[in-house]
């Protein structure tokens, strides 16, 4: 689940700006981290790995609404620092091709490089196995378990979406005689947009109602996302283990895996050379 | 999968009234349809709205079905989010749905009429240099990239390495004589392969840029300013803004 898959004007406008300051930080941290070494080389690799989940992204398995995008191969070649620039720019690309919200570019950028990271630290965790020979298994749990982690995240930003933080913050103003607070002209949030609300509209206040089935919604939500979101981590982590297991015979040095020795046999003693 | 050749003949063949308005216009069209998927509560503006972009494709002269099942290709995505929202209220999923192919639609329209270099140009102005270097590459990588997955998939298919045409009647799975578990290898092969071309595309790419100059800033040279063309960009962006802000009087 490397992306939140939630229209333009669905999550709340405070989450999306959130998301656009946390992909902004992440950019600052980046390029400073990136400030000392010679980034002009890694340029066109980041462009590629970059161009690479764009195109594994438009193969979508439609039946379990999952899209692989190959993140933690990317996290395995170019890194975490140069992953945020990737996830930043895979997620703009995304938007134009029409799959994805531009108001959410900064919380999927944030989404795409927790996945990106994690992968890149699972794999160095690791690399010992892998580089006794089972890198297919290693590159394979570091994606499975990156992928099920990002998703916990995205099932947390759409529990974070369900609240109004009107009603956490605008607690009123503190009454000394009733020992508690008075109800805040602000409880319902300085600005609020929501989806219809035909009941509130015709003046019917079901708020309980609504919280209750709200919580019902997320709650399905959840699970639906998180038996999905497995399934679909299972096949990118399958899929991602056979790819780097090539990799690794062919070019292990693009993987930091030090080509393994040739084994050579002991050469059979020739009668004529024993003889001679 | 979608066909970015495609994508990008359109923009680049193409003459229409969109074709000739300036990136930043067009970048206010894609605003005004992301500020009407905010203000909207209701399909209808939202599905209005699509209409208007629908017409717009239209009179573009660009393949309108293609363009329809691409903007429509994420709802099953934004499914799972509708139908979680679901509270006896068909206006709920319908109205997330419809937010979500909107902006798709939005997003395909200014895609197919700008070549990525004028799209991305506004960006590259503002953004940090490896950031916008690398950007402006994607595009270029983006093609050969796809070049490379289509040589391998017609490799494939001339030396009989998948049967991809079932027998007359059949349904499509049983493909003849190719088995999920051979199919999974070729892909997997396929995709190794595609990341190894990719890094030497890279490297080439980099001594390429090397040769010609390159110290780590691209220099933009897209003119941004705005051209006679821009007024019907910018009155169907207005277009947009109001009907989402009288579907919210």
């Amino acid at each position: 689940m490397t992306h939140i898959m939630v229209p333009d004007g669905v999550l709340p406008w405070w989450l999306s700006v959130a998301g656009w300051l946390i992909a902004t930080g992440l950019l600052g941290v980046t390029l400073r981290r990136l400030r000392t070494v010679t980034s002009s080389r890694m340029v066109p690799l980041v462009a590629v790995m970059t161009a690479l989940m764009v195109v594994v992204m438009s193969f979508e398995l439609v039946p379990i609404g999952y899209e692989l995008h190959l993140t933690v191969l990317t996290g395995l070649v170019i890194g975490p620092w140069y992953g945020a620039i990737a996830a930043l720019l895979f997620n703009v690309l995304r938007a134009f091709i029409g799959d994805g919200a531009f108001t959410n570019i900064g919380l999927n950028t944030a989404v795409t490089w927790i996945e990106i990271a994690l992968g890149a630290a699972f794999w160095a965790a690791l690399r010992p196995p892998a580089q006794q020979g089972r890198p297919a298994v290693a590159a394979g749990a570091a994606t499975f378990a990156g992928l099920l982690l990002s998703t916990l995240v995205f099932i947390g930003v759409m529990g974070i979406s369900t609240v109004e933080p009107g009603e956490l913050v605008e607690t009123g103003a503190y009454d000394v005689a009733a020992v508690g607070f008075k109800e805040s002209p602000f409880g319902g949030g300085l600005l609020s947009i929501h989806l219809s609300e035909p009941e509130r509209a015709a003046g019917h206040d079901d708020s309980h109602g609504d919280a209750t089935r709200e919580s019902a919604g997320f709650a399905r939500f959840a699970l639906a996302a998180l038996i999905l979101g497995a399934i679909g981590a299972l096949l990118e982590a399958t899929l991602t283990g056979a790819i780097v297991a090539y990799i690794a015979r062919v070019r292990p040095g693009l993987l930091d895996l030090h080509p393994t020795p040739a084994r050579v046999r002991p050469a059979s003693v020739s009668v004529a050379s024993s003889q001679g | 999968m979608i066909r970015f050749a495609s994508l990008d003949r359109w923009a680049t063949q193409g003459a229409s009234w969109l074709h000739r308005a300036s990136p930043v216009a067009k970048w206010a069209l894609l605003g005004s349809a992301v500020l009407l998927a905010i203000l909207a509560r209701e399909p209808w503006p939202l599905l209005a709205g699509y209409a208007v972009l629908v017409l717009a494709v239209a009179s573009c002269r660009l393949p309108v079905g293609t363009l329809v099942l691409v903007s429509l290709l994420p709802v099953p995505m934004f499914g799972l989010v509708a139908l979680s929202r679901w509270n006896g209220d068909v206006n709920v999923p319908l109205t997330i749905v419809a937010k979500g192919t909107l902006t798709a639609m939005a997003g395909i329209v200014v895609a197919a009429t700008t070549p990525y270099p004028d799209l991305l140009a506004p960006a590259t102005r503002v953004l940090p240099a490896v950031v916008a270097d690398s950007l402006v590459l994607t595009y270029r990588a983006l093609f050969l990239l796809v070049a490379r997955v289509e040589a391998f998939r017609l490799a494939l298919q001339a030396r009989g390495g998948v049967f991809g045409r079932p027998a007359p009647g059949a349904l499509p799975w049983p493909a003849r004589g190719t088995t999920w578990r051979r199919r999974f290898a070729l892909a997997a092969t396929g995709a190794a392969m595609t990341v190894v071309r990719a890094v030497d595309v890279s490297t080439r790419l980099y001594d390429v840029m090397r040769l010609r100059g390159y110290h780590g800033r691209l220099s933009p040279t897209r003119p941004l300013a705005p051209r006679r063309a821009d007024w019907r960009p910018l009155i169907l962006a207005l277009g947009l803004v109001a009907l989402g802000v009288a579907a919210r009087l």
